[in-house]
């Protein structure tokens, strides 16, 4: 080729450029939105949670087969609540408290880890029969000392309690002589939260748990386990501790009771706790309803599953003779085991 | 600047910074020492983005950010090198929900090319390699636990330059296009199931990760196009004004699927001594 006549050839792909260019004057090149027939949504929906879903190896569920049940419901005719009902029922058999679908006006997730079980906890009965309605409080921390035994009970890890909330709390409970800690039907919250409180009772820096996270597609592709340090506060609480759960602690709960039970001191008193071990994760289906499944979870330190929740080193439940006649035994053993 | 890109070692903005002045001096210096012209030239941008982050969700994130970009170039009898540098950052919502995502996106690129025209032609065709470096953060609000993610890429590619310089009644006046097309790139991305690097999650080291797991990625696997087509003045022997319509596509084919787009209007300054 000569060169005039590469340069003819040069000179149309400018005018070639050019025209590209005019033409991809419009918003978002390349960038579409994708299909929000309920359809297309149905499979968005199961793909996802199919690449994504970290508890397929715990929950031996049949993730395919489930597809193979629920498809052919789906159409395009579905209303919005048709097509979230059908959503929900997939998801539901995962049974799995992290996995919900918030859609314009609702919020569907599993909550059987403690509705198939005995409450065990009377939050009245606490409050007027143990507490005598009086007690101090330290952001969402509500707590008391009586005859030398301190207790407190924290309903959340949502709500953050500041350092300086925590350093009140065990100022005013470094005198007792063990420590009644309540966290029955704490659902979780922010697991910096359990982090936090945690480190109040660590006196040494310490291997609480391994995080497991997904290395690709497959339903069993995780990395090697990474394992999870904390480090203790200053002046930490070491004395005989009573650890009281139910079925109602999920999720940072489930974990801060794992932090817990790895401590000496500690004696977890009541029910099992519901599990919850891994950490929920959000997505945006195409229609915009929101997706949270859970996309990573964690082991204890021997590297065994939490999801299905922590044993009680002794346990005890309320019957409902017990509480017609407003007794807690779960908070009685525990001042048992403590005095 | 959002927080992930903050964290990033690699973009440790004080770094970039010396870095970018450092390759800037010795360009200089370089033409300085061989008599030849180089021109400075600085812009500000307003683009249109779109990007869709399938770990989040398949709506695009959208919206007007705006940018800046600065370039140095020197240019030879028969080549032409030169340094440039873009930066957008600002926030996109995602369709009718309210999610938003803070988007980062910086490039520096350094294009070595040869003329393949007489240096006096009105008419000016430069071709040669490129090497592109690039980072784009997202931090998306409304996200539990997981809710940053990046990319940082190298490319190595083909740029291809035409410049033409009108004469009679429109004499002072040029129109160019720059087009780049990526050959070869080398791609980092956080794990597949969550916002640590891989890095963080086999070594505990965000620094080894940006070393040692990087993949490598054929255009098939990662296709980058950018264009750039512009219209200016020359006003004396040193100074220049220009519009130009930019545009960027992306689509990152791995495990983790993103998608950008970003198409702007550019005003820029050139000074050239």
């Amino acid at each position: 080729m000569s060169f005039s006549s590469l340069k003819k050839h040069l000179q149309l792909l400018f005018i070639l450029c050019t025209v590209f260019s005019v033409a991809a004057c419009k918003k978002n090149i390349g960038v579409r939105n994708p299909g929000t027939q309920p359809v297309e949504v149905f499979d968005e929906l199961w793909n996802f949670m199919d690449k994504h879903y970290a508890l397929f190896p715990q929950k031996q569920v049949d993730w395919r087969n489930t597809y193979n049940e629920l498809r052919p419901q789906a159409n395009n005719n579905l209303s919005d609540l048709e097509l979230a009902r059908l959503l929900n029922t997939m998801l539901l058999t995962l049974k799995d408290g992290h996995v919900n679908l918030i859609t314009r006006s609702d919020t569907t997730t599993y909550t059987g880890f403690y509705t198939a079980y005995p409450a065990n906890f009377n939050y009245r009965i606490l409050i007027t029969g143990y507490l005598n309605n009086s007690f101090k409080t330290a952001g969402p921390v509500i707590y008391k000392v009586v005859t030398g035994i301190g207790y407190m009970y924290l309903g959340s890890f949502g709500e953050t309690i500041s350092d300086k909330q925590l350093d009140d709390l065990f100022n005013d409970l470094k005198e007792t002589k063990g420590l009644i800690v309540d966290v029955r039907n704490n659902t979780g919250g922010q697991g910096q939260n359990a982090t936090n409180l945690f480190s109040r009772f660590l006196s040494e820096k310490k291997l609480v748990k391994y995080e497991v996270v997904k290395k690709d597609i497959g339903h069993s592709d995780f990395f090697d386990p990474i394992p999870f340090y904390i480090s203790p506060a200053a002046a930490p609480y070491l004395k005989p501790v009573a650890l009281l759960t139910n079925r109602a602690c999920f999720s940072a709960c489930n974990d801060f009771v794992l932090y817990m039970s790895l401590l000496p001191n500690v004696q977890q008193v009541g029910d099992q706790t519901g599990g919850g071990g891994g950490n929920p994760y959000n997505y945006i289906l195409a229609n915009g309803w929101k997706l949270q499944y859970t996309g990573m979870y964690s082991l204890s330190p021997d590297k065994k599953s939490i999801e299905l929740g922590i044993a009680p080193d002794f346990p005890v439940e309320i019957s409902s003779q017990e509480e017609i006649e407003g007794r807690d035994p779960i908070i009685d053993r525990a001042i048992e085991l403590l005095k | 600047m959002s927080t992930f890109l903050q964290k990033s070692i690699f973009f440790n903005p004080p770094i970039s910074l010396i870095i970018f002045l450092s390759i800037v001096n010795s360009i200089c210096l370089r033409a300085q020492e061989n008599g030849y012209k180089w021109k400075i030239i600085a812009g500000v941008l307003l683009s249109e983005n779109a990007i869709i982050d399938k770990n989040f969700s398949l709506v695009p994130f959208s919206g007007q950010i705006p940018g800046a970009g600065i370039s140095v170039i020197y240019s030879g009898k028969k080549s032409l090198q030169e340094l440039k540098l873009h930066f957008l950052s600002g926030k996109l919502n995602a369709g009718n929900t309210k999610n938003t995502s803070k988007e980062s996106y910086l490039t520096i690129k350094y294009s070595y090319l040869f003329g393949l025209t007489q240096h006096n032609s009105g008419f000016k065709i430069f071709i040669g390699p490129s090497l592109n470096a690039g980072f784009a953060g997202r931090t998306f609000s409304g996200f539990l636990n997981n809710n940053i993610s990046y990319e940082n890429f190298i490319s190595l590619s083909g740029d291809f330059h035409f410049g033409y310089d009108f004469g009679g009644a429109l004499s002072g006046f040029y129109l160019a296009n720059e087009f780049s097309l990526p050959a070869f790139s080398s791609v980092e991305q956080p794990s597949f199931g969550s916002q640590l690097s891989i890095g963080e999650v086999k070594y505990d080291s965000k620094l080894r990760s940006f070393i040692l797991n990087r993949i490598f990625l054929s255009p098939a696997k990662f296709l980058n196009l950018k264009n750039a087509i512009s219209l200016g003045r020359r006003f004396g022997e040193n100074n220049q004004m220009s519009i130009s319509y930019v545009m960027e596509y992306y689509n990152l084919k791995t495990n983790r699927k993103v998608i950008q787009s970003w198409n702007g209007l550019e005003l820029s300054y050139g000074y050239r001594f």
